[in-house]
């Protein structure tokens, strides 16, 4: 498609005022719309469109490295955004080319080296391809964006008036092109549901990125529960041997229901920050130790890994950190790529929360299988810390840890089928439990989920956490104060390590990499914008450097030629014996080769001279003056057989 | 190594037809908008990232509209063609096509597409044929064998036909035009039909009218401009007359005297003689001479086939057509399914009639070279020159040309390769010629 005069200036306007650089977009858009105001244009060569191409991959990569060094995050994303401008040489160029048309050797490498050997070149129009790239490039990363629609629709009704196929009427057109403006309309709107249907789902369905208010447990599920290998985040305490296995809570919960577990009467309160990015949890308690945990935040919005007695958040760069009454810290960051926050804790002072009636509420449908259970286990009448170790030790004898789910069972519910049958299952299964037991036997007892921090990275001398070591346990409320109460299977780790994949080293060697190319680039005495400035200009400087090289190169061989030829031409005897032929009656005709001209005298006058040393002197001739390697004495030689004709 | 070479050949083979449905349903717009779909798709779909969703949603509506409009072609139409006899390969064949509109509403942006029986190469050929400048391709698409196998789907077919406008047509009326097509190889091109298209109202998808036409198109070999050759045993400064000779006839030397038969002309009569003997006597002069050439193709497969086999041939028809059959004979002789001799000159046959037996010629694939050697023995007494066109320099091939030599018959060997060496006897008159670049090497025969 040719696109129509001023659509392509229209749509870089477009696009400006969308991204908010209408100041590039307006010169853009007068360079390229000044084709028709200009008639004059240039017949561009291979080598010239070569050129071009490159000047575009300069662009680019100057725009990539600045973004990949300055942006931190979104780097496609803010690249995709900078199409027009990558492109605007070879559009502007091809507006100014006699052709109109671009050679498709110009925009790849492979075609470029493939084609060295084949005359004819494909040339392709890339005005289309331009003006999606350039709508395209408006809408990404712009969110607050009312009349991109209309934008978009407006433009494309322009681009497919002008390529449209003429035997049809308008109205037919104009009636299709309505029923694709309403499509496209639904459409979008289609998507934007859905996807906001399917992040709801994901995001309760990721352990890693928990919801505050309720937890989607895998209770029931059938088949294969299976976590994936990635590190999550990564946590480095003050003092490593006083550290021991860490469980890190992300969030606690309070009511259970089918198979989800739901933080009832706990709005979040919003938390001050006492120094920029500081946050007291806990007031008037002393920190005894202290924790760096360094994580990826999802969507600019996460929950914090804190260990138990959290006391204080520092270094946190959120812009709305809120904490509920069951003691989760959710908070929004203000455009930080990497979190690196310390937390500073004391185990022995965990965060006050009062039990409430909640904490003692056992659903009715679990009750039976739950009283059963504990007359089994003969729990009533115990203290509160002889049934907690009691009912540690039946689950670490009598209960296995299993990821694999078959079948429904008999019981009611899935949970009954693990306490009554099966006697297995994941921690989601023990911690539910223990739970609902120990709430049945009037000890108050919340469902918290976070991360078992336990492989320590020599590589990173730090703990490394990865998403299979998420985790639920229990929180009970004995001797005044909330404790966390692990009864999954000892050996619930060393199962989950099995099912890792061999190969695990190298994605974590590379997880490591990123991890440390964040680190440098977020530092506060980062040098490496000014660091990507020079390397643009370096590159740039080269480029240029190379393509003007080239030019000299091509023009220094050009002359060297032309003074080979002419000192050839002096030096060379065989244009005397051919002038002394000539003067025979015998001209040689400008394009007729030497051997086809000697074939023609021999004919005509086969007693003229030795034709067999006259065809050893063209030879010699044709090797001197075409190449090949050369003697030295190659010249003296042809000298001697142009004697030997003695042609005068 | 052939286990991928066969997964590659039955995915090429099994995704052609689909290839070419969708190169016959979509323009390059309409791909253009499918390849920033994908885009879309990559940057859009976090509609938190940004709105390019709705540029998704309105591309994908545009195809979809356009894809459906495609179907709606209320076009009735009659294609009469008008191909010519033959046509040469690798040079443009022009013939008339008659399109009547039978409806009564004009049709405007109609154009027009030969449609051939589409043919696949042998699972063998794709394994042994090799694409010109294959080997200057990248390590991958040598492996993979795409684009050999594109370039064999237009080497087995024969043609690959082209899309062409055809001029606007009123209702219940006519136009004749002009078309054309590209030969790629020699021999007969199947015609199926006739695909006259429309692009839907946005130009994406294209709606087609398939008219069933079957016909055959013989393709005569690719002929290269050779220098002017002097074929070896020519009869050059003698007596006779024969290249002014006009026809085949009796020549003017004195062979014996015999009695007359009824029919000779009186004006032959040996007058001396009939006075002597009272007897008729008739002059009886010798039969005229005719230099005879023979021209040797070499047919016996060697790997790879097809590029190597295509450049014999053609240098084949090259010679039949530049040897002036006006002053002498040439005698074709090859191996197929079993030993053929073909001549032409001085009256016995056009030099067309061999350009179309070798545009049929294929390769044997079960005789070795020495099937050869009895056909040329016997017609080698009658031969002044030979020329040899061989596929490669083999020990066969070496026996065959030392058979011709015993006859000691002038020769001239031109050694088709693809790149191995082959070392040149300095006692044959013999030409190596790269069957990537023949033309180089037939510019020195």
């Amino acid at each position: 498609m040719t696109a129509p005069p001023f659509l392509l200036g229209t749509a870089l306007l477009f696009w400006g005022w969308q991204t908010g650089l209408l100041i590039l977009a307006v010169p853009l858009a007068v360079g390229i719309e000044s084709s028709l105001l200009f008639p004059r244009r240039w017949e561009l060569s291979r080598a010239d469109w070569s050129k071009i191409s490159d000047l575009c991959a300069v662009i680019l990569l100057s725009i990539v490295a600045y973004r990949l060094f300055q942006e931190k995050k979104y780097v496609v994303y803010m690249v995709a955004r900078y199409t027009p401008i990558i492109f605007f040489p070879l559009i502007l160029c091809q507006r100014f080319s006699v052709g109109g048309r671009i050679e498709l050797s110009a925009l790849s490498l492979l075609e470029r080296k493939k084609k060295k050997k084949q005359r004819r070149l494909p040339q392709v129009d890339i005005s289309a391809a331009y003006l999606i790239a350039t709508l395209l490039g408006a809408g990404i990363h712009n969110v607050e964006a009312p009349y991109y629609y209309y934008g978009v629709g407006f433009l494309g009704c322009w681009a497919v008036y002008a390529g449209r196929t003429k035997h049809y009427s308008l109205l037919i057109w104009g009636i299709l092109t309505m029923l694709v403006l309403g499509l496209g309309y639904a459409g979008q709107v289609g998507i934007r549901i859905a996807e906001q249907k399917t992040y709801n789902y994901i995001m309760q369905r990721i352990r890693y990125n928990a919801n505050p208010l309720q937890s989607t447990t895998a209770i029931g599920d059938i088949g294969r529960q299976k976590l994936s290998n990635a590190i999550i985040f990564r946590m480095q305490p003050d003092n490593r041997t006083a550290f021991q296995q860490q469980l890190l809570r992300e969030a606690t919960y309070n009511g259970y229901r089918g198979g989800r577990w739901y933080a009832f009467r706990s709005a979040p309160q919003k938390l001050e920050d006492v120094a920029p990015g500081s946050y007291v949890l806990q007031q008037n308690v002393e920190p005894a130790a202290w924790v760096h945990i360094r994580s990826k935040p999802r969507k600019g919005k996460g929950m914090l890994k804190l260990p138990d007695g959290a006391v204080m958040v520092e270094n946190l760069p959120g812009v709305d950190v809120q904490q509920n009454a069951l003691g989760t810290v959710q908070f929004s960051e203000g455009g930080a790529s990497w979190l690196d926050y310390r937390v500073s804790y004391n185990r022995l002072h965990p965060r006050p929360s009062p039990p409430t009636d909640l904490d003692l509420t056992v659903p009715e449908a679990e009750q039976e299988a739950i009283i059963t259970f504990i007359d089994e286990l003969r729990l009533r009448k115990l203290a509160p810390e002889q049934t907690m170790a009691r009912l540690k030790r039946h689950f670490d004898t009598h209960f296995g840890y299993t990821l694999h789910h078959s079948g429904k069972g008999q019981q009611k519910t899935p949970l009954a089928n693990f306490l009554l049958d099966k006697k297995a299952g994941h921690c989601e299964l023990f911690a539910t439990a223990t739970v609902l037991i120990l709430r049945e036997l009037g000890i108050p007892a919340r469902y918290a989920i976070g991360y078992v921090a336990t492989e320590y990275s020599r590589l990173e001398r730090q703990y490394i956490v990865r998403q299979r070591h998420g985790h639920a346990w229990t929180r009970v409320f004995v001797d005044g104060k909330w404790q966390d109460f692990d009864t999954t299977s000892p050996n619930w780790l060393d199962l989950e390590e099995q099912n890792q994949s061999s190969l695990h080293y190298l994605s974590d060697f590379f997880s490591f990499l990123s991890y440390q190319f964040a680190r440098v680039r977020d530092s506060e005495d980062n040098h490496l914008g000014k660091v990507a400035a020079v390397l643009i200009l370096i590159l740039i400087v080269l480029v240029f450097n190379r393509l003007r090289k080239q030019k000299r190169t091509l023009r220094k061989k050009v002359v060297e030629y032309q003074q080979e030829v002419e000192k050839e031409q002096l030096e060379s005897a065989f244009y005397a014996l051919e002038k002394a032929v000539a003067e025979k009656g015998f001209p040689r005709s400008p394009n007729e080769p030497l051997l086809r001209w000697t074939t023609r005298i021999e004919q005509a006058a086969p007693d003229l001279l030795d034709f067999r040393i006259l065809d050893q002197a063209v030879l010699l001739h044709y090797a001197l003056r075409f190449g090949g390697i050369r003697q030295e004495n190659d010249l003296k030689q042809l000298q001697l057989l142009v004697d030997q004709l003695d042609i005068d | 190594m052939r286990c991928l070479d066969r997964f590659f050949y039955k995915v090429y083979t099994a995704a052609y037809p689909t290839a070419l449905r969708r190169k016959s349903k979509f323009t390059m717009g309409s791909l253009v908008i499918s390849l920033f779909i994908v885009l879309a798709v990559i940057f859009g779909l976090n509609i938190y990232a940004g709105v390019v969703y709705q540029l998704l949603a309105l591309l994908c509506s545009l195809l979809l509209v356009s894809f459906g409009a495609s179907f709606f072609f209320p076009v009735k139409l009659e294609v009469q063609r008008y191909l010519p006899p033959f046509a040469t390969c690798g040079e443009k064949c022009i013939y008339k096509v008659r399109v009547n509109n039978l409806s009564s509403r004009g049709q405007a942006d109609l154009s027009y597409q030969e449609v051939p029986v589409i043919k696949y190469p042998g699972f063998e050929e794709f394994v042994v044929s090799r694409e010109p400048y294959e080997a200057q391709r990248n390590w991958w698409d040598r492996m993979v064998r795409a684009y050999r196998f594109n370039w064999l789907m237009g080497q087995v077919n024969k043609i690959t036909p082209k899309e062409q406008p055809l001029p606007m047509i009123s209702g219940n009326s006519y136009i004749t035009t002009y078309v054309e097509l590209m030969p790629l190889r020699r021999g007969y091109v199947e015609l199926a039909g006739v695909a006259v298209k429309r692009r839907d109202p946005f130009g994406l998808c294209k709606a087609q009218l398939h008219l069933p036409m079957q016909e055959r198109l013989l393709i005569l070999p690719k002929r290269y401009e050779l220098p002017e050759i002097t074929l070896p045993g020519s009869r050059k400064h003698h007596t006779g007359g024969v290249t002014l000779a006009s026809s085949v006839g009796n020549a003017d030397e004195f062979h014996s005297l015999r009695e007359y038969r009824p029919g000779d002309p009186m004006r032959r009569l040996h007058w001396k003689s009939v006075a002597k003997t009272g007897e008729l006597i008739i002059r009886e002069n010798e039969d005229e001479y005719f230099t005879r050439h023979g021209l040797v193709l070499d047919t016996f497969a060697v790997e790879p086939t097809i590029n190597r086999f295509e450049v014999v041939v053609s240098i084949a028809a090259s010679l039949a057509c530049t040897v002036r059959t006006q002053e002498s004979l040439l005698d074709l002789m090859f191996v197929e399914e079993k030993a053929y001799l073909f001549s032409t000159g001085r009256g016995i046959g056009q030099t067309g009639k061999m350009l179309e037996i070798l545009a049929c010629v294929s390769p044997c694939n079960d005789k070795s070279c020495s099937a050869l050697l009895p056909l040329v023995a016997r017609h080698a007494q009658r031969l002044s020159g030979c020329v040899c066109i061989l596929q490669t320099w083999d020990d066969e091939r070496q026996e065959l040309i030392q058979s011709l030599k015993a006859h000691k018959i002038p020769m001239k060997i031109v050694v088709v390769t693809e790149g191995e060496n082959i070392a040149v006897d300095p006692q044959l008159d013999m030409q190596v010629i790269d069957a990537n670049n023949p033309e180089q090497g037939l510019a020195l025969l």
